[in-house]
């Protein structure tokens, strides 16, 4: 990480690499590193914060027999590169509208195609704002496949049979219209003319190492030809952003940082952003854990520097750093005067995340700013409205905001919480608490809680919620006159079912309907139209109270109705709303409150 | 004790319309110690109370058309606004905000 040549103008490309599990993220690095690890003098390699550097000679070196297709000259000092263990992580290395990565490389099994989390990474990607080729993985798994360790993709296919030529192209393909439904002009990247427009698809094999010198090429060529103004490098105070807070034996708190404008040296003051505010201290050390081989005794393994420059992956140290926000920004102020203005900064910046606003909505913890960021953002397309979004455990103010929300809509009375625990000695009774490490499945979990709540209050509410309708008795069919009475009827509006009580024109009450049979067959329902036969209970005999040719209503009870017209009103028919206004005229001569105010 | 100031607002020419969180209502039953039992016109029967402000100022009687303020966060109890006088109704009436049958159903 040391770039005391101060001529070099241009700063490393922060390169991140995404994609979807076992498709080869971590092996495509390894191979990377695995690669320049060997032929590497010591020293010269930095396996940082789940960043590694890359140095430029390297790139040369593994890129020299590309040469002849692609000539370049590098300028940029290296690539460092960012492992992501999930695109969780990369939603941290957020910076004000858009991200600190500077390119992304998305890793893709060239025979699965886009999976869930790769297109889901697209949909980041292209939120931040971050041009990304792609590492079309695996080809040493097509058939008839011929391996050659460690050459160029352009070399090694050229000693490929003609077949397994076209069985690649139609896989690239296969690629390239998935990358279409996205929005994405994609092409495989030596028959790219403008790299401007189209996705660079390369094609790589981790496990053999094909590719892999085009891959390092293109990122260098395309990131000092069309990044050239962002990679310019800055020389007055860092600026950063914290991907992780951890404890560390001997060191107390630290950060993780990635750097990626600026110089951070010893005992620069430092501002960042905290959970309960804004956080002013000064760096106490700065550490650069030591190669690869040794990251497992990484305790004792930090190397203390003095000053690091841009793009680089650190671990600070500082006093106060317990509450530090993982996803705040993170910079180096030159002297005191400027203090209030990155405050302010900073406090908008991070304002623009955490939100709580009085709607009925769920409630919202994660674990840091940039995935609270990428969780916000994907609720919001899914059109699922939050009430609070914070960082830090679930407390018991989130328990009652929930509850209160779950008093009026059932269906949002949850807390989504995203790699954060409950705090201890708090009732949760009656609240549900969605934990899950993974942001595509927690939204998942939720839209599920949230359908599954609503259907199942619709269909108990709408099941014991008695209907209007209206029946008449058919004059000739009395089957039985009284206990129960029995008598064929038509329905001329409406729905009756077993169990719903009836009354008559002048709203006397005549009993409950027992059963509905047509043709000795007892039916659930009857819907307009329909002549059945039904059972009466109830002190009632034909000819005395009810008579042959009686039109029959069901007893509607106000709050019913209420429910009915105000949640349902797509399950109320033409037919049923003559009823319901019949009924509202009965009704109205006993109780002059029944159905008012109701829009029907 | 000096009596109360009674200096008030100008009173103001307009019919007070029910807005968001309001209804008209029908005064049905005089409870004593300023509360009363309206009918409203959104179906609901409401325990309604007369606020400090309009205490013995306004004076409520059974069959007294009023303006209530549904209370957020217990909506089945309300205080009340405003009485409307015998022309006033008229002009609701008028503008079809409230239709007489119902005001006479509510009334009995």
């Amino acid at each position: 990480m040391k770039i005391s040549n101060s001529e070099r103008r241009l700063r490393q490309p922060i390169v991140v690499v995404l994609g979807h599990v076992d498709h080869g993220k971590t092996t495509l690095l390894d191979k990377i590193r695995g690669t320049t690890v060997v032929k590497k003098e010591p020293g010269e390699m930095t396996q940082e914060v789940g960043a590694s550097f890359v140095p430029s000679y390297i790139i040369e070196k593994l890129a020299e027999p590309l040469k002849k297709v692609i000539p370049i000259k590098l300028q940029i000092p290296g690539l460092l590169f960012i492992d992501t263990p999930g695109h969780e992580y990369f939603s941290n290395l957020r910076r004000r509208g858009g991200s600190v990565a500077d390119i992304a490389i998305l890793v893709v099994d060239i025979t699965e195609g886009l999976q869930k989390q790769s297109i889901e990474s697209i949909q980041i990607l292209r939120e931040r704002k971050v041009p990304f080729l792609i590492a079309a993985n695996k080809i040493d798994k097509i058939p008839g496949w011929k391996s050659n360790n460690d050459i160029p993709f352009l070399a090694s296919i050229e000693k490929q049979r003609n077949d397994v030529k076209v069985y690649l192209d139609n896989l690239v393909y296969n690629l390239v219209s998935q990358l279409a439904n996205l929005g994405f002009s994609s092409e495989r990247y030596d028959r790219i003319k403008d790299f401007t427009k189209t996705v660079a698809i390369v094609p790589v094999s981790a496990k053999t190492g094909e590719g892999v010198a085009d891959l390092l090429a293109l990122l260098a060529g395309l990131t000092q030809r069309y990044l050239e103004t962002r990679l310019k490098f800055a020389e007055g105070p860092a600026k950063g952003v914290i991907l992780e807070v951890k404890e560390d034996p001997g060191l107390g708190h630290t950060i993780d940082v990635i750097i990626y404008d600026g110089v951070l040296k010893k005992n620069d003051t430092i501002i960042l952003g905290g959970i309960n505010g804004i956080i002013i201290t000064k760096v106490r050390g700065i550490f650069v854990p030591r190669p690869l081989q040794d990251m497992k005794l990484s305790k004792y393994d930090l190397t203390p520097i003095d000053e690091v420059y841009a793009a680089a992956g650190v671990k600070i140290s500082a006093p106060n750093l317990e509450e530090a926000l993982a996803g705040s920004p993170i910079y180096v102020v030159e002297d005191e005067s400027k203090v209030e203005r990155y405050k302010q900064q900073i406090e908008e910046e991070i304002k623009e995340v955490r939100l709580y606003s009085d709607i009925d909505g769920i409630i919202l913890k994660a674990d840091s700013l940039g995935t609270l960021e990428a969780l916000v953002s994907a609720l919001q397309r899914e059109g699922i409205p939050i009430r609070l979004a914070d960082i830090g455990p679930i407390s018991k103010r989130d328990v009652i905001e929930a509850s209160i929300v779950a008093q009026r809509s059932k269906e949002y009375g949850i807390i989504a919480a995203f790699r954060v625990k409950l705090l201890q000695g708090i009732d949760t009774s009656g609240i549900k608490i969605l934990y899950n490490e993974i942001i595509y499945q927690l939204i998942e979990d939720i839209k599920k809680h949230i359908n599954d709540v609503r259907e199942a209050e619709k269909r108990r509410t709408f099941d014991t919620l008695i209907l209007p309708g209206k029946i008449k008795i058919l004059p000739g069919y009395v089957f039985r006159r009284s206990d129960p009475v029995v008598v064929g009827i038509e329905v001329i509006g409406g729905i009756i079912r077993p169990k719903y009580p009836l009354i008559k024109e002048d709203g006397r009450r005549v009993g409950e309907v027992l059963q509905i049979q047509d043709n000795k067959k007892s039916l659930e329902r009857a819907t307009k139209g329909m002549e059945v036969a039904i059972s009466i209970k109830g002190n009632i005999m034909i000819g005395r109270h009810v008579n042959e040719g009686d039109v029959l209503y069901t007893d509607v009870p106000k709050e019913d109705l209420e429910i009915l017209v105000n949640k349902y009103p797509s399950s109320i028919t033409d037919d049923m709303r003559e009823v319901i206004k019949e009924i509202i005229r009965i009704k109205r001569k006993e109780d002059p409150l029944y159905g008012l105010g109701l829009q029907i | 004790m000096p009596k109360k100031d009674r200096a008030q607002e100008a009173p103001s020419r307009d019919v007070p319309r029910p807005e968001e969180g309001q209804t008209i209502c029908v005064v049905k039953k005089m409870l004593g110690g300023d509360h009363l039992i309206v009918l409203c016109m959104d179906g609901k029967e409401r325990l309604a109370r007369i606020p400090g402000k309009i205490r013995k100022k306004m004076w409520m009687r059974e069959g007294d058309v009023v303006l209530v303020g549904i209370w957020d966060f217990q909506p089945n109890r309300c205080d009340i606004l405003y009485k409307y006088g015998n022309d006033e109704i008229k002009r609701l009436v008028n503008e079809n905000i409230i239709s007489r049958e119902v005001i006479d159903q509510l009334r009995g």
